[in-house]
């Protein structure tokens, strides 16, 4: 069994979600937390475009966000950015997104060799079945912790310690996916803000009785909202849309 | 990054278009095409509002944008930037055109045309719309009229939404348009990061593969965007 979240040693339970700080973190970010880690963007194997359908919209409480992930793939991103993480002060977790097992597999080998990324973030495709979640999973499994993203609307108890069974670290209570209507055609996407906050309190609150370390992964917009997550029992909170507000 | 505190003194109503005019200490001087990010203090909105220059004086900005309706006079707000890629008026274009297709207003190519003018340029802007407040010496000109801009402008610069690139290529006629020197577009698109996260909600394909507006642009040449 790998390292749980709670053995890694973070000097605090906070960081940036995937996706909301680039590959390297911010010299003078406006958040309100010291990060004891930095979560990079999404990697893949192969280079991502950002999707023909991307888009962004604001409704009450949050914001829906799709941009398909783009990323100029994992040679590139360990080309250009390998050497700076050795040098930053707080740990790296790199985030994969994998759709076969073969490039989480060949990923996480890649990470193993890179100092100070500390651990690896699995992002699952979408409407992805449990076996294939598990032959992931399995094939991300490696020397490094490994923690796995499951949507807020895809996270409950059984999953979890199936999930747990395998050895992972922790689950991250990842943005739930929505739609809304605009200009009268439905859009598609990721749902951020603190309107998410209740139902990601309500989960955390389902999933103490696994073994498995949460992390609350969204809804988290304030100190208080972090706080509020860490004293339900998430192992560590992570900020995302937070992140961009000044 | 740093972050500017401003108050909006003013609202004013230009060319059809709320615009905001905002009074601070070291207030960023956006060029035009450049843009600031910007949130209300204690303000209910969770992405940035962005602002573009469209007049006024140093210190004391004129900017349009698609701000709250929350925003008033009085209104304290942060500001960061400028950012962006803006546009690049050949300081010898004698003959300057400006749109929007009337797909946008048109106060963002005001400070364009202010630094056209004041090269001793004729500045033509080719609108259906009946724009009040211009300075008098633009030129307007019909829609309809614009292969006629072909064979006399030496620049052209236009702002589009950046979800209409078809219809911008239909519009623009790049066959044509090749006849002008300069041909700079600025896209109309969400910019909702900071520059350091690369989010791809901007994403714009150009020849040269996928840019990102709110680095790379939001101006971009004709010739990269076709």
């Amino acid at each position: 069994m790998t390292e749980s979240i709670s053995d890694l040693g973070l000097s605090s339970p906070w960081m940036n979600t995937a996706g909301f700080m680039g590959y390297l973190p911010v010299h003078e970010a406006a958040i309100g937390f010291s990060p004891a880690a930095f979560v990079t963007n999404p990697i893949s194997l192969l280079a991502r475009s950002p999707a023909q359908n991307r888009c962004v919209a604001a409704f009450q409480g949050g914001f829906l966000m799709h941009t398909g992930h783009p990323n100029p793939g994992f040679a590139s991103v360990l080309k250009n950015y390998a050497s700076r993480w050795r040098g930053l002060a707080m740990p790296v977790w790199a985030h994969l997104l994998g759709s076969t097992p073969h490039e989480c597999q060949t990923m996480v080998k890649g990470l193993e060799e890179v100092e100070n990324v500390a651990v690896i973030e699995l992002g699952l495709p979408p409407e992805c079945g449990l076996s294939r979640q598990l032959e992931l999973i399995d094939a991300a499994m490696g020397e490094l912790p490994l923690v796995v993203c499951l949507p807020l609307d895809e996270v409950n108890p059984g999953l979890v310690e199936k999930l747990g069974a395998r050895g992972i670290a922790g689950v991250t209570i990842s943005a739930p996916r929505g739609a809304i209507m605009r200009d009268h055609k439905l859009i598609y996407g990721r749902l951020f803000g603190p309107a998410l906050h209740p139902l990601m309190m309500e989960a955390l609150i389902r999933l103490r009785k696994t073994d498995v370390p949460i992390l609350a992964g969204c809804g988290i917009f304030s100190i208080e909202d972090g706080e509020a997550a860490l004293d339900a029992g998430a192992a560590a909170v992570q900020a995302d849309g937070w992140c961009w507000q000044f | 990054m740093t972050t500017h505190h401003a108050l909006i003194t003013e609202l004013v109503q230009m060319n059809h278009e709320n615009c905001l005019r905002l009074n601070g200490r070291n207030l960023p001087n956006p060029s035009p095409g450049q843009f600031l990010r910007a949130f209300a203090v204690g303000g209910a909105e969770f992405l940035p509002t962005l602002l573009y220059p469209c007049g006024g004086e140093s210190g004391h900005g004129l900017f349009c944008g698609d701000f709250p309706k929350g925003w008033l006079p009085g209104s304290e707000i942060h500001l960061r930037g400028p950012r962006g890629n803006g546009f690049h008026l050949p300081p010898l274009a004698k003959k300057v055109a400006l749109t929007t297709f009337d797909t946008l207003g048109v106060n963002r190519l005001l400070p364009l045309a202010g630094q056209a003018i004041a090269n001793g340029a004729s500045v033509t802007l080719l609108t259906n719309r009946s724009p009040e407040n211009l300075a008098s010496e633009i030129e307007l000109l019909a829609m309809e009229e614009m292969n006629q801009i072909v064979d006399w402008a030496d620049y052209l610069a236009a702002v589009f939404p950046a979800d209409g690139m078809d219809h911008l290529i239909q519009q623009i006629n790049p066959g044509s348009t090749r006849k002008i020197p300069a041909v700079e577009i600025m896209l109309d698109t969400p910019m909702i990061c900071d520059e350091n996260s690369a989010c791809g909600v901007c994403g714009v394909q150009t020849a040269r593969g996928w840019k990102l507006a709110c680095k790379d642009g939001p101006v971009f040449r004709l010739d990269e965007l076709v």
